[in-house]
């Protein structure tokens, strides 16, 4: 162990003091107040303790800071083993071995601490803000470091600038090593930070669930499209069934159980002629903490999760707690038939709880005997709601026990969730099987990186109808009010501006302003920090490693790390070099830079200049030169402008105050006396 | 085991030895040297390992969450780790040393041995640490261009000629983690005197008497008084006989210069050669704090009657060189 010096840089001090204070400022929303209150004492403890007028906290004091900062943390989360606890302790750690710091040892201990714990960080949030937020953390704990080891009278700033300095330099090799590093499964479980809410659209469908989702702006999907975009029309992203129906909720039968879940879709792709018809498309799910999954009708095939055949739709096993990705392949158009609904779903998708909604119910059957078969019955139904006097409103007016009635006689504006539940009851009532889906319709398409973003805003419910022969028809009565009954508070925050009519995706975005602009910017930046960075895996390893060095085979990979570490190396070096080169020539001042062509000069005359001979004496022995009768005429017209030429080197170099524009007034005459000298 | 134990000690020898002859042919002596990749050794120190231990918790901390970004943490911390092998190689490399002058000393204390320091290029030396095995160690830093001289002390044991050690220059800069040092030879050698022991011997006999003296009425030591006389130096003059109400006398200052001050070697002898040298170096010593002067007569070499410290030098390296 080389000389460790007991004392601690003053440099050092501040530098640690202010990285832990970064390090712990991302967790203050977390923490409780006692952990930025210690920081606070260890401040100005350390500080008296630097002047020497205190010593150091005895054991009581510590103890009870100790004792106070656990309860407080425990009290905050109450659970030992959750990892907001750990992480709170170790940030408590942390801050109370700041106030025993006394050594070069005790630094360098809480030095290592602080790397730790920089990471527990990472594990409650890995956006792109935390990402920079961690580099800038790691770079000040570097400098600390530096700090310990510096020559004195470094200067205050030179600790953070070298620490730049290398990092930059690691820079590459970081890189590096995350494409090649293998990523290896969890050696064992660990607490996960806990759960938030349960995001995005719910399970059951009730008066007034999808009004705050219509308000927000959060995003749900990202959905990247092989191929050809289809027409937004088509984008019907289903999630969930809701075939159940007590009156004032509707619910999605079985899923309690989940064994309608029991289907799983073919994963590779069978036959090839199927393939030309089917649209592939990847889906990029932000977590909701639910297990539903999405897909456009009909799915065909997916990467993930359990199909339930007679909902078609998809769910995982799991809640999903974290952004994940699926690809699927649908048979988006037309329609396949499907096969017979069989008499336990007949009975299901018809039944209507007794004693609601009694006038829907009678109006249904009245308005059905006009038709002649249920299609027309259900265009109808649509022309209907177009022509009448219904209004689309995100502020619907409450409704009784009799939500249907109500809405369907008296209010008549509503969201999505009224009119599809109104058109499904009318259909049951007359008999024909029908039922909710629940999903996002259409999206928004990213221009800068050709992906789609649903947000929360497209959540949508339409209906299903049985119609024989044909199967389960998508029927979205929301888009048969007519545009000019939309209410303006409405119309910005959906899609129903260009909703079946626009089927061009680029045209709604000629007139983008710029706020909107940047915000897709920033969406793609976004985009590509989770596809490149956090999804990072084994699979996009090998592709990655594939694409780069053409195959995966360990040779490769390791003269490929070889490679990398010699390149670093030898790249360093050079420009360590060339640095070095730079830095000399810009010691050397212009005049200094003419003076030295002079002497060159000077000697091609046949005038040799001794090394120690400076400007002055120089000037003096031209001058006997001159004096001297036996010189030629030749030289004595050059020596007169050398001359000229070393009285205004002399005076730029040793007269004291010479304003900037003199100076440069000199360097020219300087320049025309050694032209002339030529 | 007790078969074990003897050969055990010879592998470590031969060890020790083999590392030796390696070293000298890898790192021959020269009086001046410039490091450079061929001549250093970069290892992580202690607190390397532990950062070495703190990413591999991160590594798990990562593995565990399967979270990328702390993995981007742990490969930032090794990546770190290389650069800081750069850059501690870097503030090594390109270093100049070179052989100063060293001072002599006696067998048992410690000689003192100079180096010149410079640097090679614009790049800055940081944080050099200089030492002989085991002993203290000296720390400076190059910039600015200025070359230094380092002072670096050893305890010698031996008389003679004391031949240097390897010195090791080294320095963790800038992180710490890592370590650059080398074991250079720069072939320096400095004098080591005979270790002083009192003796009661009467070399000085029958030189005592100052009626053998020569008196140069010129000199350091007083002599006597007497009268003054038209001319004396006032400097001179012994002002407490006129305030006394005598006349003025005048002092008088002579040098003394033993004749018999004759240090010879076969006198001292009494059958160790060391210990007569180390007793023949108390005695030089001796005269030379009265400022006295002597002659030296050894079995190599001689030296004249003379006195003052350039003579004491002389004696002396005659006496380390015997």
């Amino acid at each position: 162990m080389l000389t460790m010096q007991a004392y601690i840089p003053h440099q050092t001090l501040i530098y640690l003091l202010s990285c832990l204070a970064f390090i712990l400022l991302p967790h203050l929303q977390r923490a409780p107040v006692v952990l930025p209150a210690i920081w606070l004492v260890a401040c100005f403890w350390q500080y008296k303790f630097f002047k020497q007028q205190w010593s150091l906290p005895a054991w009581p004091v510590k103890t009870g800071l100790m004792i106070l900062a656990v309860i407080s943390v425990w009290m905050q989360f109450q659970s030992v083993l959750s990892l907001e606890f750990v992480t709170q302790l170790l940030l408590v750690t942390l801050l109370l071995k700041l106030l025993e710091m006394k050594s070069q040892r005790d630094v360098l201990i809480l030095l290592y601490l602080s790397y730790f714990s920089v990471v527990t960080q990472l594990l409650f949030s890995q956006n792109i803000v935390a990402g920079f937020y961690v580099l800038i953390a790691l770079t000040g704990i570097t400098a600390c470091l530096i700090s310990l080891y510096q020559t004195p009278r470094s200067g205050h700033w030179h600790g953070i600038k070298f620490s730049i300095k290398m990092t930059a330099v690691s820079i590459p090799l970081l890189i590096i090593a995350f494409i090649v590093f293998p990523r290896l499964d969890p050696f064992w479980s660990v607490p996960k930070a806990s759960e938030k809410g349960k995001t995005g659209i719910s399970d059951s469908m009730s008066p007034g669930s999808f009004s705050e989702l219509l308000e927000s702006n959060e995003l749900a999907l990202r959905v990247i499209f092989k191929g050809k975009l289809p027409d937004k029309s088509q984008l019907y992203w289903r999630t969930l069934v809701l075939d159940y129906f007590d009156g004032v909720t509707w619910k999605a039968t079985g899923h309690s159980q989940s064994l309608l879940y029991q289907t799983e879709l073919p994963q590779p792709f069978s036959s090839s002629e199927l393939q030309t018809l089917l649209t592939q498309y990847k889906i990029i799910q932000e977590p909701t903490q639910q297990p539903w999954l999405f897909s456009l009708d009909t799915l065909k095939q997916a990467s993930r999760g359990n199909y339930n055949q007679y909902h078609r739709t998809l769910a995982a096993k799991q809640p999903i707690t974290s952004r994940i990705q699926y690809e699927l392949s649908s048979h988006i158009q037309p329609l396949q038939p499907t096969s017979i609904l069989s008499q336990q779903q007949r009975r299901l998708n018809t039944e209507l709880p007794p004693g609601y909604n009694p006038k829907t119910r009678e109006f249904s059957q009245q308005f059905r005997l006009q038709f002649n078969n249920d299609e027309a019955f259900i265009n109808g139904l649509l022309n209907k709601i177009t022509r009448d006097n219904f209004f689309y409103t995100l502020k619907p007016p409450s409704t009784g026990k009799h939500s249907v009635d109500d809405f369907w006689f008296s209010t008549q504006s509503g969201l999505c969730e009224h009119y599809s539940q109104a058109l499904t009851v009318i259909l049951r009532a007359s008999d024909i099987p029908a039922r909710v889906v629940t999903g996002y319709q259409g999206g928004f398409l990213n221009p800068y990186d050709n992906y789609i973003m649903v947000r929360e805003k497209d959540a949508h419910a339409w209906v299903e109808a049985w119609i024989a022969n044909k199967g389960w028809l998508r029927i979205d009565p929301t888009f048969a009010i007519s545009p000019e009954r939309i209410q303006s508070g409405a119309m910005d925050n959906t899609n129903m501006m260009n909703r079946n009519t626009d089927s061009n995706w680029r045209g709604s975005h000629s007139a983008l302003n710029s706020i909107l602009k940047l915000q897709l910017k920033w969406d793609q930046i976004n985009f590509f920090w989770q596809q490149k960075i956090l999804n990072f895996n084994d699979t996009i390893q090998l592709q990655l490693l594939e694409k780069l060095l053409g195959s995966t085979s360990y040779l490769r990979i390791a003269l490929f790390i070889v490679l990398s570490f010699f390149g670093v190396s030898v790249a360093f070096f050079i420009f360590t070099y060339l640095q070095q080169q730079s830095h000399s020539k810009v010691i050397i001042s212009p005049e200094i830079r003419l003076y030295n062509r002079f002497i060159r000069q000077l000697e091609k005359l046949g005038i040799d200049v001794r090394e120690s001979e400076g400007p002055n004496d120089l000037s003096y022995r031209l001058k006997r030169l001159i004096a001297d009768k036996s010189s030629d005429d030749q030289l004595v017209s050059m020596i007169k402008p050398a001359l000229l030429f070393l009285q205004l080197y002399l005076s730029l170099q040793y007269q004291p105050v010479q304003s900037k524009e003199q100076k440069d007034k000199c360097l020219v005459s300087m320049k025309r006396e050694l032209k002339k000298f030529r | 085991m007790p078969k074990n134990q003897r050969p055990k000690k010879g592998i470590r020898a031969s060890l020790q030895q083999q590392y030796q002859r390696w070293l000298s042919k890898r790192l021959p002596k020269q009086q001046a040297q410039i490091l450079n990749q061929r001549r250093l050794f970069i290892f992580p120190t202690l607190q390397g390992f532990a950062f070495l231990a703190v990413c591999g918790l991160v590594l798990i901390a990562a593995v565990n969450y399967q979270n990328n970004l702390a993995y981007i943490v742990v490969f930032f911390m090794l990546s770190l780790l290389n650069t800081g092998i750069l850059f501690t190689f870097i503030n090594m490399s390109g270093l100049k040393l070179e052989a100063g002058d060293s001072e002599a000393g006696f067998a048992g204390e410690h000689v003192a041995f100079h180096l010149k320091l410079s640097q090679t290029s614009q790049r800055e030396h940081h944080q050099i640490l200089l030492s002989f095995k085991g002993q203290t160690k000296t720390q400076l830093s190059l910039t600015g261009g200025r070359g230094q001289v380092a002072e670096l002390v050893t305890q010698v044991t031996k008389r003679g000629v004391f031949q240097a050690q390897r010195i090791c220059i080294e320095s963790i800069y800038p992180l710490g983690l890592i370590k650059c040092w080398t074991w250079i030879d720069l072939d320096m050698q400095a004098l080591v005197y005979p270790k002083p022991i009192h003796c009661d011997v009467q070399y000085y006999a029958g030189c005592a008497d100052e009626g053998d003296t020569q008196s140069h009425l010129q000199g350091d030591d007083f002599y006597g008084l007497r009268a003054y006389q038209y001319g004396d130096s006032l400097t001179q003059s012994h002002w407490p006989s006129l305030a006394k109400g005598q006349t003025l006398q005048q002092k008088q200052y002579v040098n003394f210069i033993a004749k018999n001050n004759t240090l010879n070697f076969q006198q001292f002898h009494q059958g160790h050669i060391e210990e007569t040298l180390s007793k023949l170096c108390h005695a030089v010593i001796t005269l030379n704090k009265k400022n006295e002067a002597f002659s030296l007569i050894l079995p190599t070499t001689t030296l004249g009657l003379s006195s003052g410290d350039k003579h004491l030098h002389q004696a002396l390296a005659a006496l380390a060189v015997c």
